[in-house]
C-alpha cells in the first residue's frame, strides 16, 4: 500500500546491503565468540531478539547475560569482568547501563569504562542527547555503535494524522526528564513545519523536584478544555510508569492518547502507539554484532541503525470506547490489540 | 510489365507493410495491456499475502513458524483459476509453503532468486513461455530479506487470447487490404493512364517505322523538355531518321568494295565528323513528379481509410478479449476490499462507521487505472461509501441496481456487469454471518480498452506519414527508373542515332515498350557493328590488325572514316547511360533514414550505458557521442569531397557503407560509453563519405541554372529521411530496444548500398566542366585552401553572420533538438516514440513549409532583416516557456524553431552567398559554403559542450534558457549592426548622389 510507504523508508537501501552481507556471512569459518550483554531489568524482548538472531544466523557465539536489576552500582563489576574475560563484544541495554559502561562521548575514562572492546548499545532513547555518541551516521568513538529504537517524531506525527487528521495536539511531558524535554522541543518545531496547533502541558515539579501523579487528571482536564484532538506522550519514564493512570483518565474525559511507547497501547489504554518493537530492535543490534564479529567492520564505521518498519499498534478496546474507529486503510498494516479477534496471524 | 503494374505491386507491398505494422503494433499493445492486467492482478494477491506474512514476522515469528500461511496461499490461489501455484520461500530458495504439495521442501528455480536479487523494488516479475511469475520480497523489520512469495500464473489463457487476436486481426487486415488493393488498382490504372497511353503510342510508332522505311529527313532539334515527355511523333520521326541513317551506314559499308574510295570520302566529309553535342539531362522530369504527387494523394487517402478500418476492427477485438479480463480483475479487487471490510467488521467497527472508507476506496481506484470508481452500498441500495468519480446518473442507477439485488437475490446478477453509461459496474455482495450487509461496486472504465489503442494512435499517424513519404520516394523512383528515364534515355539515344552516331546502345532490362524498342535498336546496332567488323576483315584480314582502331586507319582510311562518321568500332557499341541527379534519391533516402533512426534516443541510450568517469561529469559524457560525431563530420567532410572527385561517387558510396554498417553494428553491441563513442565516430566517417559523395553527384550532374534546385532536392531527401528515420526509430526503440534499432539501421544501409550499386553511375574520367566552373580551380585547392580561408575570414560581415546567425541556429539544432530535447523529455516521462514525434515536428515543418519559402525572392537588405528576425524569434519558445516544465513547452519550442528555420534557413544560405559575392568570385561558391558548413559544425560541437556544462551545474531548464537567450541575443546584435550598417550605406549613397 502506498499509504504505509513512509513506514518503510529504508527498505531498498538496507535490503541491498543485507543481501551482500548475508551470503558472505554464511561462508565464513567462524570462531567461538563471547558476547557479554549487560541488561537493566532482566532479559526482556530486546535481549531475546538479540539471542534469536544469533541463533538463527548460526553465529557461534556465547551470549553471557549480566543483569544489574536496576542497580547502577553493579556496573563496575561487570565492566571488570568483560575486560578480564577479554570478551569479543559488549552489548548494553538502556541509557543508564550504556552511560555507565562507555561513559560520556568526550569524557570516557579507560580505567572506568570500556574503551577497547566493541560495544553495541540498544534501547537508548536519545543517544546523542545523552552524550553517548556524536551523531547517527557514526558514533564518533572507535569501539561503539548501536541501534535507534525511537521512531522519529515526524513519523509519529504522520502516523497520528493517518489515524485521524488533527488540528490541535496536546503534548504532555515531564520537564524533569531530559528525554522528555528534548522530545517536546522537537514536537514544537514540527508543529510549525507541519501546520498544527500545539497545546503543551509540562507537569509541574513538586518539592522533591519530581512531578506528582496527582496532577495527571488536572493535566488531562486542561487538555480537554483546550479542545485538543489527541493527547501525545512522546517520551517520559514517569508517564510510562503511570500509563494506566494517564490513559484511563483520558478515556474518562473522552480523549484519545497517542504514544511512542508500545506498551501504552498494548498493555494500557492508549488508542494508538507507533513504536519499534524491542524484540526487533534486539535483532537489529545482533545484526550490528554480526557486522563487527563476522564481517570485521570497525564499529565507528557502522551507522546507528534504525528499524526499517515500525509497529503501528491500535488498542481496539479504546477505539470502541471512544468511538474513534481506525481507518480502513490503516487496518491493513496496523497491529490490533484487544480486539474481539487479533488482526495478525 | 507496364509501369502501372509495377506501381501497383509497390503500392500493394506498401499497403501490406503498413497493415502489418498496424497489426503488429496492435498486437504488441494488446500483449502489454494484458500482461499488465495480469501482473497487477497477481500483485493484488501477492501483496495481501506478503502483508500478512510480514506482519506476523514483525511480531517475532520466524517464517517457518507461520501456521496460517497455508490458509493464506490457498485463499490467494482461489481468487483466480489460472494461478498455478503460490510458493513462499526462504532466502536460500527453500520452499516452505506451497499450494502445490510437491513443491514443499524443494529449492525454487534459480531464475526466481536471480530475478529477486536483481530487483530493487519490492515486487518483481519474470515471464517465460509457459507462465507469468510474479514475486514479492519479504523482509523483516530490520530490512533483511526473509525470502519471498512467488505466484505462477498459467500462460495458456493469455496465449489463447493472443492467438485469437492475431487471427482475427490478420483476417480483418487482409480483407481491408484486399478491398483497398482493388481501389488502388483502379486509381493507379487511372493515374498511369497517360504514361501507359504514351507507351502505346510509342509502340504504334515503332510498328509503323518497322513496317517500312520512309525517306523522311528531319533535323532532330526537339529535345525532351523538363516538364513533358518527348512527343511520340518526334520519337517516331527520330526513329525514322535513325533507320534512314542506318540504311546509309549499310550502304556505305557494303559499297566499300565497289565504290571508289575518294567519292566516299568526299561524301562523308560533307557530313559532320563529330557526334552531336549532348544535351544535358534535366534534373527530374516534372511529369514524373506530377504523376507521383497525384498518386501519393490518392494512396494516402486509401492508406488512412484502410488503417482506420483496421483500427476500428482492432478495437472491437480488444473489447471482446479484454472485457472479461477486466471483469476478472474487478472481481479480484472487489474481493480484497471485501476482505478488508470483513476484517474491520470483525474488530467491531460498525458497517456505517467505517472511518476513512472513502479515502481507502479512492486509493484503490488510484492504484488501478482502469477503475473509474469504487462504491459500497447498503442493503437497501443507498450509497454508503465511494471513491473515484460517480456522477448523479451513475449514482441513481447504482442505487436502483443495488436495490434490485436485495429484492431478487444476489445470484441473479453475479458475474454480470451492468453498463452505467460509460462505466461497467461489477457487483459483489458483502456476506457476513448475519446476512448480506450490502454490496461492493467496482466501476470499470469502458473507455479503458479504447485508451489502449489511443496510445498507438500517434504512432500510427507517424507511421502513415512516414509511409507516405517513403511511398513518394519509391513511386518517384519507379516512375523515373521504369517510366520517364528510359523514355528520355531512348530519346537521347535516338538523337545520336538520327544524326548517324551508332556508337552507343542502351540496355533496358524491362520488357516494356521502351525496353523492346531499345533492345531492338540495340540488336540492330550490334548487327551494324558486326557488318562493319566483317567489312574490316575483308579489307584487312590480318589476324593481328583488327584489334586496334589505330591500325585500321593505316590499313583502310576509308573504312576508318565510315567508322568515325557512324560511330562504328570493331569493339562494338558502348552502353549509354546518363547520370542524373535524381539517381541519388533512393539510396540517399534509405541511408539517411538508417542513420537517423537513432536520433530520438541516442542520448537516452548513452545515459543507460553511463558509468561515472572521474574526470568528466555526466552531461558532458552523454553529449560525447554527438560531439564526436559532429567533429568527425567536420574533419572528414573536406576529405570526402576530394575522394568523391578521385574515386567517383558510386564507389565512395559503397566504400562509405563499410564504416557506416560497422558503426551501426558496433553501436548495437556496445557495452560501454567509450565503445559507443568510437562506433559513432566510425559511422560519422561513413556518413560524411556518403552524403558528400551524393552531394557531389548531384552537383556534378546538374547544369548551372539547375544547381540551386537540385541542392534543394538533396537537402529535401535528407530532411524527409531524417523525419521518417527519427519517428520510426523512436517507435521501434520503444518496442524492440535501442540495440535492435541499430541492427535495423545496418540492414537498411545494406539495402541502400544495393540501390546505390544499381542506380548510381561513375564516369571515371570526366569531371564535368560545370563542377570546375563552380568550384573554381580545384586542382590547386591544397595550396589555395589557406588563401581561400583567409579571404573568407577577412570578410567581417561574413564573420558577423557566422557568429550571430549561422552558428547559433546550428547550436539550437545540435544542442537543443538532438541533445537537450531527448534528455529533458525523458526526464519529463516521455517515451522514445514520444520524443521522436517531437523531434520529427521540426523536420516536418522544414519539409512542408520550406519549399514554399524557397520561392520567395528577396533583396539582400530585407533578406538580412528576415534572417536576423527569424533567428531572433527561433529561440523564443526556449525563453518564454523556460519555467513551464511540460512536454507541451518543448513541443511549442520545437514548433517555433521549425517554423522560423523553415522560413529562414534557405534565406541564410542566400544571404551568406550575397555577403560573400566578392569572395565567391575569388575562391568559388563551394569553398565558401564548405567553410560555412565546417564553421557551423564546430559551433555546434562547442554549443553542445557548453549546454552540457550548464546542465551539470544548473540543470536542464537553465541550460535551455541560456541557449535561447544566447541565440536571440546574437540575432539581435546582428540585426542592430546590420541596420546601422544600412543607414551608413544609405548616407554614403545619398552623399554620392548629392
Amino acid at each position: 500500500m502506498s499509504s504505509c510507504s513512509w513506514l518503510r523508508p529504508f527498505v531498498p537501501i538496507l535490503l541491498s546491503l543485507l543481501f551482500l552481507f548475508s551470503g558472505y556471512a554464511a561462508s565464513v569459518k567462524q570462531d567461538e565468540f563471547t558476547i557479554l550483554m549487560v541488561v537493566w531489568r532482566g532479559c526482556e524482548n530486546a535481549c531475546k531478539g538479540f539471542q534469536d538472531y544469533i541463533r538463527e544466523r548460526g553465529i557461534a557465539a556465547e551470549v553471557v547475560i549480566r543483569d544489574v536489576a536496576g542497580d547502577r552500582s553493579l556496573l563496575p563489576e561487570f565492566i571488570l569482568e568483560a575486560k578480564k574475560r577479554k570478551v569479543d563484544l559488549v552489548v548494553t541495554w538502556g541509557t543508564s547501563v550504556t552511560r555507565g559502561v562507555v561513559g560520556a562521548f568526550d569524557k570516557a575514562d579507560p580505567g572506568k569504562h570500556i574503551t577497547e572492546i566493541p560495544v553495541i548499545f540498544m534501547i537508548v532513547a536519545d543517544p546523542v542527547g545523552a552524550n553517548i555518541i556524536k551523531n547517527y551516521d557514526s558514533s564518533g568513538r572507535n569501539n561503539i555503535t548501536g541501534t535507534r529504537n525511537r521512531v522519529p517524531e515526524k513519523v509519529q506525527i504522520k502516523a497520528i494524522s493517518a489515524y485521524r487528521p488533527f488540528s490541535k495536539l496536546g503534548l504532555l511531558f515531564n520537564e524533569d526528564e531530559l528525554n522528555s524535554a528534548l522530545n517536546a522541543e522537537k514536537i514544537k518545531t514540527l508543529a510549525g513545519q507541519m501546520g498544527f496547533e500545539l497545546f503543551s502541558y509540562a507537569l509541574s515539579l513538586k518539592a522533591n523536584g519530581k512531578p506528582s501523579v496527582e496532577e495527571i487528571p488536572a493535566a488531562i482536564s486542561s487538555m480537554k478544555q483546550a479542545n485538543v484532538d489527541f493527547i501525545y506522550i512522546g517520551s517520559s519514564s514517569f508517564l510510562m510508569a503511570h500509563r494506566d493512570r494517564v490513559t484511563s483518565e483520558a478515556i474518562k474525559q473522552g480523549l484519545p492518547v497517542a504514544s511512542a511507547y508500545e506498551a501504552m497501547a498494548s498493555e494500557s489504554h492508549a488508542l494508538v502507539a507507533v513504536a519499534s518493537r524491542y524484540y526487533n530492535v534486539g535483532k537489529l543490534a545482533a545484526f550490528q554484532a554480526e557486522q563487527i564479529l563476522i564481517n570485521k567492520v570497525p564499529p565507528m564505521e557502522l551507522p546507528i541503525r534504525s528499524l526499517s518498519r515500525f509497529s503501528y499498534i491500535i488498542n481496539m478496546e479504546t477505539a470502541r470506547q471512544l468511538k474513534v474507529y481506525p481507518p480502513l486503510d490503516v487496518l491493513r498494516y496496523a497491529e490490533i490489540v484487544k480486539g474481539p479477534q487479533d488482526a495478525q496471524p | 510489365m507496364k509501369t502501372s503494374s509495377k506501381a501497383l505491386v509497390s503500392s500493394i507491398l506498401l499497403m501490406l507493410f503498413v497493415m502489418s505494422l498496424l497489426v503488429i503494433m496492435s498486437l504488441f499493445r494488446f500483449q502489454t495491456t494484458l500482461t499488465q492486467l495480469i501482473h497487477s492482478k497477481l500483485t493484488v494477491v501477492s501483496e495481501s499475502i506478503s502483508d500478512s506474512v510480514e506482519g506476523a514476522i514483525d511480531l517475532g515469528l520466524s517464517l517457518s513458524e507461520l501456521n496460517n500461511a497455508d490458509a493464506l496461499i490457498a485463499r490467494g490461489k482461489e481468487s483466480d483459476s489460472e494461478i498455478k501455484a503460490i510458493d513462499i520461500f526462504t532466502p536460500n530458495g527453500e520452499i516452505l509453503f506451497s499450494t502445490a504439495p510437491d513443491h514443499i521442501g524443494n529449492i525454487i528455480i534459480s531464475d526466481v532468486l536471480e530475478a529477486q536479487s536483481r530487483s530493487t523494488e519490492r515486487t518483481w516479475r519474470m515471464d517465460n513461455e509457459a507462465a507469468f511469475t510474479s514475486g514479492m520480497s519479504l523482509t523483516n523489520s530490520i530490512g533483511q530479506s526473509i525470502g519471498g512469495v512467488v505466484l505462477t500464473f498459467s500462460k495458456a489463457g493469455f496465449n489463447k487470447k493472443i492467438s485469437d487476436l492475431t487471427e482475427s486481426l490478420l483476417l480483418s487486415a487482409l480483407i481491408v487490404a484486399a478491398l483497398s488493393v482493388c481501389l488502388v488498382y483502379f486509381g493507379i490504372r487511372l493515374g498511369f493512364r497517360s504514361l501507359d497511353q504514351y507507351m502505346e503510342r510509342i509502340d504504334d510508332a515503332m510498328k509503323r517505322v518497322s513496317s517500312g522505311l520512309s525517306e523522311v529527313n528531319i533535323t532532330p532539334s526537339l529535345y525532351a523538355s523538363a516538364d513533358t515527355l518527348p512527343d511520340p511523333e518526334v520519337i517516331e520521326q527520330k526513329l525514322k531518321t535513325s533507320a534512314h541513317q542506318m540504311a546509309q551506314a549499310y550502304i556505305q559499308i557494303s559499297g566499300i568494295d565497289s565504290v571508289a574510295e575518294e567519292t566516299g570520302e568526299l561524301r562523308l566529309k560533307n557530313k559532320s565528323d563529330k557526334p552531336p553535342a549532348m544535351p544535358t539531362m534535366e534534373t527530374e522530369s516534372g511529369f514524373a513528379h506530377r504523376l507521383a504527387r497525384r498518386l501519393i494523394i490518392f494512396l494516402s487517402i486509401i492508406l488512412v481509410l484502410s488503417s482506420m478500418t483496421v483500427a476500428g476492427l482492432a478495437l472491437r477485438d480488444f473489447n471482446r478479449l479484454l472485457t472479461p479480463e477486466l471483469g476478472n480483475k474487478a472481481y479480484m479487487i472487489g474481493r480484497t476490499v471485501e476482505a478488508d471490510l470483513i476484517r474491520a467488521l470483525g474488530y467491531g467497527i460498525p458497517f456505517d462507521q467505517m472511518y476513512g472508507a472513502d479515502r481507502y476506496l479512492k486509493g484503490v481506484v488510484n492504484d488501478h487505472h482502469e477503475l473509474t470508481y469504487m462504491a459500497i452500498t447498503r442493503s437497501d441500495g443507498s450509497l454508503l461509501y465511494q471513491g473515484g468519480v460517480i456522477d448523479d446518473s451513475t449514482r441513481s442507477s447504482l442505487e436502483n441496481f443495488s436495490a434490485t439485488i436485495t429484492n431478487n437475490g444476489v445470484n441473479a446478477v453475479r458475474g454480470v456487469a451492468r453498463d452505467f453509461g460509460g462505466t461497467l459496474d461489477h457487483i459483489l455482495p458483502i456476506n457476513t454471518a448475519t446476512g448480506t450487509l450490502g454490496s461492493i461496486h467496482v466501476g470499470i472504465d469502458e473507455k479503458f480498452v479504447q485508451r489502449q489503442l489511443d496510445d498507438i494512435f500517434f504512432d500510427m499517424i507517424v507511421i502513415l506519414l512516414s509511409a507516405v513519404l517513403v511511398t513518394f520516394e519509391i513511386m518517384l523512383a519507379l516512375v523515373l527508373v521504369y517510366g520517364t528515364a528510359p523514355i528520355q534515355q531512348l530519346n537521347l539515344l535516338l538523337d545520336r542515332l538520327s544524326q548517324g552516331d551508332f556508337s552507343h546502345v542502351i540496355v533496358i532490362r524491362t520488357r516494356c515498350t521502351i525496353g523492346r524498342t531499345a533492345n531492338r535498336l540495340a540488336s540492330d546496332i550490334q548487327a551494324l557493328h558486326k557488318t562493319f567488323l566483317s567489312a574490316c576483315f575483308r579489307t584487312a584480314d590480318t589476324a593481328a590488325s583488327y584489334r586496334s582502331d589505330a591500325r585500321l586507319s593505316e590499313i583502310s582510311p576509308h573504312l576508318h572514316a565510315i567508322g568515325a562518321r557512324f560511330g562504328l568500332s570493331i569493339s562494338g557499341p558502348m552502353p549509354l547511360r546518363q547520370a542524373v541527379p535524381s539517381d541519388v534519391r533512393l539510396p540517399l533516402f534509405l541511408f539517411a533514414f538508417a542513420e537517423e533512426l537513432q536520433k530520438s534516443f541516442l542520448p537516452l541510450f548513452v545515459r543507460e550505458l553511463y558509468t561515472p568517469v572521474s574526470w568528466l561529469n555526466e552531461p558532458i559524457t552523454i553529449s560525447l557521442p554527438i560531439t564526436v560525431y559532429l567533429v568527425v563530420l567536420a574533419i572528414a567532410g573536406p576529405f570526402a569531397g576530394g575522394w568523391a572527385e578521385r574515386f567517383g561517387c558510386r564507389k565512395l558510396f559503397l566504400v562509405g557503407l563499410i564504416p557506416s554498417i560497422a558503426g551501426f553494428i558496433g553501436c548495437s553491441l556496445a557495452s560501454s560509453i567509450t565503445e559507443l563513442i568510437a562506433w559513432r565516430g566510425v559511422t560519422a566517417l561513413g556518413y560524411a563519405m556518403i552524403t558528400i559523395g551524393c552531394q557531389d553527384y548531384v552537383i556534378a550532374n546538374s547544369n548551372a541554372h539547375r544547381w540551386g534546385r537540385n541542392m534543394i532536392l538533396f537537402i529535401g531527401i535528407i530532411m524527409s529521411a531524417t523525419m521518417c528515420g527519427t519517428a520510426i526509430g523512436g517507435i521501434l526503440a520503444d518496442r524492440l530496444g535501442y540495440q535492435s534499432v541499430f541492427l535495423l539501421a545496418a540492414m537498411v544501409s545494406i539495402l541502400a548500398g544495393i540501390t546505390a550499386a544499381y542506380s548510381l553511375i561513375d564516369k571515371p574520367h570526366s569531371t564535368p566542366d560545370l563542377t570546375l566552373k563552380m568550384t573554381g580551380d580545384q586542382g590547386a585547392h591544397h595550396k589555395g585552401r589557406l588563401r581561400a580561408t583567409l579571404t573568407v575570414i577577412s570578410n567581417v560581415r561574413f564573420i558577423l553572420f557566422l557568429l550571430c546567425i549561422a552558428v547559433p541556429s546550428n547550436v539550437l539544432i545540435a544542442a537543443y533538438l538532438w541533445y537537450l530535447v531527448p534528455l529533458y523529455l525523458s526526464d519529463l516521462g516521455a517515451s522514445a516514440s514520444e520524443i521522436a514525434r517531437v523531434i520529427m515536428l521540426y523536420y516536418l515543418l522544414i519539409i512542408v513549409i520550406g519549399p514554399i519559402t524557397s520561392r520567395m525572392a528577396d533583396r539582400p537588405e530585407s533578406l538580412a532583416l528576415r534572417v536576423g528576425l527569424g533567428s531572433f524569434f527561433s529561440s523564443a519558445g526556449l525563453i518564454l516557456f523556460n519555467d513551464w516544465q511540460s512536454i507541451w513547452a518543448v513541443v511549442i519550442s520545437v514548433t517555433v524553431i521549425g517554423l522560423t528555420h523553415a522560413l529562414t534557413k534557405g534565406a541564410q544560405v542566400a544571404l551568406a552567398l550575397a555577403i560573400c559575392s566578392a569572395e565567391i568570385d575569388a575562391v568559388g561558391r563551394t569553398t565558401v559554403l564548405s567553410f560555412l558548413r565546417s564553421f557551423e559544425r564546430v559551433g555546434s560541437v562547442l554549443g553542445i559542450l557548453v549546454s552540457a556544462m550548464i546542465i551539470a551545474h544548473y540543470g536542464y531548464t537553465a541550460s535551455m534558457g541560456v541557449t535561447g537567450a544566447l541565440v536571440s541575443g546574437a540575432a539581435l546584435l546582428f540585426v542592430v549592426i546590420h541596420l546601422a550598417d544600412n543607414k551608413k550605406r544609405v548616407k554614403v549613397s545619398s552623399g554620392v548622389q548629392l
